[in-house]
């Protein structure tokens, strides 16, 4: 079957399987940003914001993603415009093997869109379904309030350039 | 698990997230949550409502935050797997399901899950329930905090003038899927709040568990048993480990 994706705000028209996977139709089509984890679920490898809302991609039937807004890290930001999120990870060193990187930056995305300024609990909570095999997890809490600041500061990303929030 | 199948030879879908099944409603007394209500959005519904704060806590802490965001009520109930947080909250608060297709009506969860041509040609548009003043209190046995629970346990108790008036005390996750713990229900209906606690609560109720990956089903009727206590004795206050 045929459908029309938007993806970071472009428009594409993709052929893909009635069963396939948003996960699978995002890749085949060189989406490679979004990573293939376990595929069941548990790992968050494979997060979009679906709508604005944080899914797997490998539990979503791509053609339930037709002509909705999907976004990806790289719609948050990129290396010349990082977001505040995108920016904090770098700074606060919350990448090690950089795998679960995207998912994890577009959890930290959607939980702070949120709750702007989560207490522990709530990073924990808004991150449960992110996995970082490297463990590197303190870093990545570091992040988290990191670019809950700088997103109250008014987006600013504490590095040298620009940044959205 | 619609996932996990074949779907090559399908000739076409129906995308159920698009025929505005979605969202809770207050209907009289009652209140109905559309079948494709994600977890989150249920969660969060009930919160802002003040309604049902068992089944908002059983469903904001279910599963993890990106599942939250895609499972659905009526998905959960259709398929009701044994690590489901929905259903013990529900099936405490005594709700209903309402069904199109081949049988067209509303029924109670209870003989839902337990009638299996009720399931069959049928579609759950969404469930309702009436909410009472509660006190609630729900545990969901797991090794970590995003794993799939071995049993979740929900109690409710209803206290009029110092006394329980009536107590429902639901697990989820034993052989027969749930089940409802009536010898504890009866054995502390007209309880007086403050005094001590029954002894052995935990022994005296009949549930069965499979061997699980969680424990051994000898284990696991040990620790749902020592849960009921600390689960009775914090809803009912008599101090010990509320």
């Amino acid at each position: 079957m045929q459908g029309r994706f938007r993806v970071n705000g472009k428009e594409a028209l993709w052929t893909f399987e009635a069963g396939a996977t948003l996960l699978d139709v995002l890749r085949e089509n060189g989406v490679t940003e979004v990573k293939e984890g376990c595929r069941e679920g548990h790992c968050g490898c494979c997060a979009v914001l679906l709508e604005g809302v944080l899914v797997d991609s490998c539990q979503v039937f791509a053609a339930t993603a037709m002509e909705r807004e999907i976004t990806t890290s790289r719609g948050l930001g990129d290396l010349r415009a990082p977001s505040a999120v995108q920016q904090s990870f770098v700074d606060a060193g919350a990448v090690q093997c950089g795998f679960c990187t995207p998912g994890m930056v577009l959890a930290t995305h959607a939980l702070l869109e949120e709750r702007p300024e989560p207490t522990e609990e709530e990073i924990a909570a808004g991150l449960d379904g992110n996995l970082c095999r490297c463990t590197g997890y303190v870093k990545i809490a570091e992040a988290v309030r990191l670019a809950s600041e700088r997103r109250r500061a008014g987006g600013n990303c504490g590095g040298g350039g620009g940044c959205g929030a | 698990m619609l996932l996990r199948r074949d779907l090559s030879r399908i000739r076409g879908m129906v995308d159920l997230s698009r025929t505005g099944l979605s969202g809770l409603r207050r209907e009289g007394e009652a209140f109905f949550l559309g079948a494709t209500t994600t977890f989150s959005e249920a969660a969060r519904a009930l919160r802002t409502c003040g309604a049902a704060p068992a089944l908002s806590r059983a469903l904001g802490i279910a599963a993890a935050t990106p599942l939250r965001n895609r499972i659905t009520v009526g998905g959960s109930i259709a398929s009701f797997p044994l690590w489901s947080d929905l259903m013990g909250p529900l099936l405490a608060l005594g709700s209903s399901v309402h069904l199109r297709g081949r049988v067209a009506k509303t029924v109670p969860l209870e003989d839902y899950v337990t009638t299996p041509d009720l399931r069959k040609g049928t579609l759950v548009t969404g469930c309702s329930f009436f909410d009472r003043p509660w006190r609630v209190w729900y545990h969901r046995e797991v090794r970590v905090r995003f794993d799939y629970p071995a049993f979740t346990l929900t109690l409710l108790a209803l206290v009029e003038e110092e006394c329980v008036k009536e107590l429902r005390a639901v697990l989820v996750g034993c052989r027969n899927r749930f089940s409802r713990m009536t010898e504890i229900e009866e054995a502390l209906r007209g309880f007086p709040l403050g005094t001590e606690l029954p002894g052995g609560l935990g022994r005296r109720f009949d549930v069965a568990f499979s061997e699980r990956p969680h424990g051994s089903a000898a284990y696991l009727r040990e620790i749902a048993g020592v849960w009921v206590e600390r689960g009775l004795s914090a809803l009912l206050g008599n101090g010990k480990d509320s």
